[in-house]
């Protein structure tokens, strides 16, 4: 079984400056999908994600959204480049996110992360298969 | 990527939900009805469970499972040639 395409869907506490944040970081947004209550941001032709306010997103499942103080999901994004990678953390971080850990650098794999201004962790990576080591 | 709750708890700094919130909902876009009924109902024969009931818009169908570990899934398609200019 292969999906075509996923919406990673998180809850926010304020679409507009959501929509801000990831527009400075350098993604755009899908505004056929995005209103007052939700903003939908493309990360690449098959891969978004949907922020909802807490109060829509509250429809979709019968338990609490949780209060920022538990982590459920880790969203680890690949990029093209070292360079993009730290290009997007550091525009994150310019823009109120903060960043959690240092850079790790496997080699083969560079990430770097942050927790973005509704306090979900994004790892951001750029891997080059070509130098995966065999064990 | 699938982890065991201790190596999870290695990238985070926050304690790993117990499954009483909800912080994600991962939506997948599979290429018919049918496919959606096939994999929520082999999810459920396999252990997952039905958390909330299926929506259907017309231009998209969906219905979610909920894992063996509580994580919840939306299984849709989407007719995007059916997409109304408002909705």
């Amino acid at each position: 079984m292969k999906v075509n395409q996923i919406y990673v869907n998180l809850p926010v506490k304020d679409i507009q400056k959501t929509k801000e944040f990831w527009t400075k970081i350098g993604f755009s947004i899908n505004e056929q999908f995005s209103d007052d209550k939700a903003v939908c941001v493309v990360l690449n032709d098959t891969i978004y994600v949907m922020f909802l306010t807490e109060e829509y997103f509250q429809t979709f499942s019968e338990r609490p959204v949780p209060k920022g103080d538990t982590t459920q999901v880790l969203v680890a994004i690949g990029l093209n480049s070292r360079e993009e990678v730290d290009q997007v953390v550091n525009a994150a971080v310019a823009n109120g996110a903060y960043q959690h850990e240092e850079p790790q650098d496997y080699g083969w794999m560079y990430q770097n992360s942050f927790w973005d201004i509704n306090g979900h962790g994004w790892n951001v990576t750029f891997a080059d298969m070509s130098q995966l080591p065999q064990e | 990527m699938f982890l065991k709750e201790e190596f999870f708890q290695t990238f985070t700094d926050r304690p790993v939900a117990k499954g009483d919130t909800t912080q994600t909902l991962l939506a997948i876009g599979v290429n018919s009805r049918e496919e959606v009924d096939q994999m929520v109902k082999t999810a459920t024969e396999n252990g997952g469970s039905k958390y909330s009931e299926p929506r259907d818009y017309g231009w998209m169908y969906q219905k979610t499972f909920s894992d063996l570990d509580g994580h919840q899934w939306e299984v849709l398609f989407s007719d995007m040639s059916q997409l109304p200019a408002e909705f």
